[in-house]
């Protein structure tokens, strides 16, 4: 600790700190305009030039570190004419265009120059004549004359999403910044958001806005499992206008990607549905909402009433609100009578619901996602955050930067965050298990395991210990490729580290054994006593919002709302009190599951609310033929999907900016959602439609504000029986929270298991099913895009996505296109024992032989149609990564 | 007794007999004094448009709050008003908006006439705006 006297007033600080961040702690305001509190310091502008008594010239505050005894002035005579002149310098180029700049009105120059009152300068420069060049991203328009060169972008850019992009070009007058990597650009617009000026502007919205004229609406972003914290600018609470973000706000502290920050005006597209629909002489036609209510809740009690409760079933998507998906598990169970409700998270999370839960008592991200920032060993398996979860990647970087982790990337692709692993392990895709197993052998047999831990927090070591014995270094080399030495190297490394955490993402769940994955990275993580400790811990990345939330609120066939089972009678008696029915016994079915009972003529109808099973289920031929089988299908959207069109009754329902509610992110945070914009059209909130059908079938749900259901969730659920709406105000709570004193969790089983012991499970070795073989030789992977989000229903529908979006394509190894005499941009073929689509081929690098590569633009080219139809027999999750396939040129 | 009233008619005749001041409005009217501020009218450029950069200074400016601007932004980066609302019932014909303009867009009029049959005429548009600078040239 040292002590200071900054402007009279005696300051005791750390050591480390700044002239700046002393002063600023202590409530004295130092002007600045380069400073940034999420940057390194630049020490560009001199506007925060303070005095030290005894120093010979002024210092910058910013990059001053404290020192023990110093007596600090900041507002004498001298600075302040320093700081007038300083910004008069910045003056002599920058245009006074306030009035129709972007930043007027929030300008850090423009507040300085009022704050010091100058009126006028008198230096004169010569008129600088320069080309301006587009800028690197088609969203955001520069204007280089503004521009006042103090370096925030460039810093934003390397520091952020460790990009580069932007730099300063040239030298002396004609210098500007300007993209010299234009090609690594990921437009996640983190240079205009730390713009002092207006030199960078968003070039999205028609539409404009000052801070006057705008309202600023927290919320959280529906593009991944982030739950990044955003503010939705609207005007007229008609039209949203421009993302902004709080610096202090969430997890992502101010920082968002390309989807986030440009993606939302698909909610104002106009394919919206706008007004119920309703089948009539086999076409949809428009009708009301009295009338389109009546027939569903008609004909499903008819249904129910005469083939039986089971013979329904409720599907909502993973990107609803809690209360959304607690309403609709209640209305399949309560309303219906049924277990058959689940969710699209069953598509992508369900695998790390299944396995953590058998593991260690709590299926969910064991640690808060900043936690990273302590690990010393961070494994990343089949997971590309920088495309799927921007911000956690931005943590692994800073990771790396502050703390010095080491990567241990395992991946058969060469993502981008390859090029700051330690070690790239390249299995071949569905051979998980041989590493995980391998590197479980590794750490077992050189002693390398958490001795103390494992004899006191988990069972079934010894089962575990027979269970890897086979998976000897050259075994697994033989099975998935990964040559030995590589193995060795990165489970020391693992294993060692103090503290070392896995991150892994769909490469690891999306297949036909992903719960048996899942138990793997597990045990691994148990046997190095990672489970439960600061910096350890196992990540599960997650691609849908609320992927999280659909599954803790009981949209599941077999537990009821916070994961309590549904055959056990402690739980389902509080729930049948306080819903005042009996509830179903038996396990439902899940998604997965219900297209052959629906072809046996089991489920006769359907509720689907955001689900489109049809482009995201594998085998589509067969669904559609379910779907024209059943008796009844009521579709809630906000677009007319294609399941949409098969639909009986269509309910227009509202996007995330018109509604109320809550998320819960991949990190257990459960977050406001808050409603920015009138509901678009005669649209409703689909809690809303879901409690007024309910009512109608004869099963009241009354409640007016989804807080309302969450008050009921806390009554019901411990896992967040201390949440209230009130509560969620700010930062958000990280279940577990059993009561209202109780400041949510940021570490699961830290003081022990949730489960007891941590439980460790052998798992077994299963050859990929479909291997590469005669006729099909290349092995197609699919995975996300970075300007994409899930099957594309929003995110094509962005008009700020699809500027840089490119086309769909398959991406392929330029060995292997050359072999098929393929080259950049040819029509092909991708063809697979199921089925075929027709694409654009791409050559990259990243790609090793014999491997294809497919982002999913799943609505244009359906490419569910070619993956294999078999899934997990715990988690029914179907095989999306492994597929053999060949590519013809056109 | 009779002086006094003898007076008075003598200025009541005198009036009887001299040009009556009473203003036959509105056959009749009189140029508002120079610094008179009346309904206010938007300025045309060399297009006949409004030289309008919708920058939402009159909006933040106006004590009454009876202006609403929306702003809109061209591909080239020229900014227009999509929207612009005074609405004359609340105005208080302070002038501010006219000081606040950075572009001179917005002008105090001369016109005083404010009259209709609803509501909704004494919102004053673009259109509107502009119309009202032909009764003030």
């Amino acid at each position: 600790m040292v002590k200071l006297t900054i402007d009279g007033k005696e300051i005791t600080t750390s050591q480390e700190k700044t002239i700046l961040a002393a002063a600023t702690e202590n409530g004295i305001s130092i002007p600045t305009l380069c400073f940034h509190r999420k940057l390194s310091t630049l020490g560009s502008c001199r506007m925060c030039l303070v005095e030290i008594e005894g120093a010979g010239k002024p210092m910058t505050a910013c990059t001053t570190p404290v020192v023990d005894g110093i007596v600090v002035h900041t507002k004498t005579e001298r600075v302040e004419k320093m700081r007038r002149e300083a910004l008069r310098l910045m003056l002599v180029n920058h245009p006074l265009d306030c009035p129709v700049c972007d930043a007027g009105g929030e300008c850090q120059l423009q507040n300085l120059t009022y704050a010091y009152g100058i009126e006028h300068q008198d230096f004169v420069a010569e008129e600088v004549e320069r080309e301006t060049p587009a800028f690197v991203t088609p969203l955001i328009r520069q204007w280089p004359h503004r521009c006042v060169m103090c370096q925030r972008c460039v810093q934003a850019c390397i520091e952020i999403p460790g990009c580069h992009v932007l730099d300063v070009v040239d030298r002396g007058l004609v210098s500007m910044i300007a993209g010299v990597n234009p090609d690594d650009c990921i437009s996640c617009g983190e240079c205009l958001s730390v713009c002092p000026v207006g030199a960078l502007t968003e070039k999205l919205s028609p539409i404009k806005g000052r801070k006057w004229q705008t309202e600023r609406i927290p919320t959280t972003c529906t593009f991944c499992g982030c739950g990044c914290q955003l503010e939705l600018n609207t005007v007229g609470k008609r039209t949203i206008i421009k993302v902004t973000t709080d610096d202090e706000a969430g997890s992502n502290r101010g920082s968002l990607c390309v989807k986030g920050r440009f993606g939302y005006d698909y909610v104002h597209h106009r394919d919206r549905l706008t007004r119920p629909l309703i089948r009539k002489n086999g076409s949809l036609v428009e009708g009301d909402w009295e009338e389109s209510l009546n027939l569903a809740a008609e004909r499903l009690g008819a249904i129910r009433d005469h083939y039986g409760r089971g013979s329904i079933g409720g599907i909502i998507s993973a990107h609803h609100t809690n209360e959304e998906c607690y309403l609709m598990q209640k209305f399949m169970r309560a309303a219906i009578g049924n277990n058959n409700v689940d969710s699209g998270s069953r598509l992508t999370h369900s695998p790390t619901v299944a396995g953590l839960m058998d593991a260690t008592g709590y299926g969910a991200m064991t640690n808060e996602m900043d936690d990273i920032l302590k690990s010393d060993v961070i494994l990343i398996a089949g997971a590309d955050p920088d495309v799927d979860n921007l911000i956690f990647a931005n943590k692994i970087r800073r990771a790396i930067r502050e703390k010095g982790s080491k990567i241990v990337l395992i991946d058969p692709r060469k993502t981008t965050l390859e090029k700051y692993a330690d070690i790239w392990l390249q299995p071949k895709p569905g051979t998980d298990l041989a590493w995980i197993n391998g590197f479980i052998r590794v750490i077992l047999s050189e002693k390398l395991w958490a001795a103390d831990y494992v004899r006191g927090h988990t069972e079934g070591l010894d089962e575990l210990k027979r269970g890897v014995e086979a998976f000897t270094p050259d075994y697994v080399e033989k099975l998935s490729g990964i040559p030995r030495g590589d193995l060795v190297e990165a489970a020391q490394l693992y294993a060692k580290a103090k503290a070392s955490s896995i991150a892994y993402g769909s490469g690891i769940t999306q297949h036909i054994n992903g719960t048996d994955h899942v138990l793997g990275l597990a045990n691994l993580a148990m046997v190095c006593g990672n489970v439960g400790i600061e910096g350890g811990g196992i990540y599960p990345l997650v691609i849908q919002s609320n992927a999280q939330g659909a599954c803790d609120m009981g949209t599941l066939p077999e537990f009821l709302p916070g994961y309590q089972p549904v055959s056990e009678e402690i739980p389902r008696g509080k729930f049948e009190e306080e819903w005042g029915v009996e509830l179903p016994l038996d396990t439902g079915l899940t998604l997965t599951e219900m297209v052959e009972q629906i072809l046996q003529g089991r489920i006769k109808a359907m509720i689907m609310v955001g689900e489109n099973p049809l482009i995201t289920l594998p085998n589509p031929k067969r669904w559609e033929e379910a779907i024209n089988s059943l008796e009844f299908l009521v579709v809630q959207d906000v677009f007319l999907s294609e399941v949409a069109q098969h639909a009986h009754v269509v309910l227009p329902g509202t996007t995330f900016a018109e509604k109320e509610g809550t998320f819960t992110n991949m990190e257990r945070r459960i977050q406001r959602v808050r409603r920015a914009i009138q509901p678009i059209g005669d649209s409703r909130p689909d809690w809303a439609i879901i409690c007024q059908l309910a009512s109608k079938m004869g099963y009241e749900m009354e409640y007016t504000h989804p807080s309302e259901v969450m008050e009921e969730v806390r009554r019901l659920t411990p896992l967040y029986g201390g949440i209230t709406c009130d509560r969620l105000d700010g930062a958000g709570i990280q279940w577990p929270c059993p009561n209202a004193d109780h400041p949510g969790t940021r570490i699961l089983h830290e003081d022990g298991f949730h489960r007891g012991k941590g439980k460790l499970t052998p798992v077994e070795y299963r050859a990929p099913t479909e291997r590469t073989e005669e006729g099909f030789p290349l092995a197609l992977l699919t995975g996300g895009h970075l300007y994409h989000y899930h099957i594309g229903t929003f995110s094509k529908r962005a008009n700020g996505l699809s500027k840089v979006y490119e086309e769909t394509c398959v991406r392929m190894n330029p060995e292997d296109a050359r072999a098929l005499n393929i080259s950049e941009g040819d029509m092909v073929r991708v063809i697979s024992p199921r089925g075929e689509v027709k694409t654009r081929a791409k050559l990259d690098q990243c790609l090793v032989k014999g491997m294809v590569y497919v982002a999913p633009g799943f609505r244009d080219i359906p490419l569910n149609g070619l993956i294999y139809a078999d899934f997990d027999p715990v988690a029914k999750i179907p095989e999306y990564k492994v597929c053999s396939a060949r590519v013809e040129k056109i | 007794m009779i002086i006094p009233l003898l007076k008075g008619l003598k200025l009541t005749l005198s009036k009887f007999f001299s040009k009556p001041i009473t203003i036959q409005y509105p056959e009749e009217r009189l140029d508002p004094a120079p610094r008179w501020r009346g309904i206010q009218y938007f300025v045309r450029d060399e297009k006949g448009e409004t030289t309008c950069v919708a920058c939402g200074l009159c909006m933040v400016v106006c004590p009454s709050g009876c202006i609403y601007v929306e702003t809109a932004e061209d591909e080239q980066g020229r900014r227009y008003p999509s929207v612009y609302e005074l609405n004359t019932i609340r105005c208080i014909f302070c002038g501010y908006c006219e000081e606040a303009c950075p572009v001179n867009a917005i002008k105090m009029g001369k016109n005083y006439e404010l009259v209709g049959y609803s509501r909704d005429e004494f919102i004053l548009t673009t259109g509107r705006l502009l119309e009202e600078e032909s009764l003030n040239t």
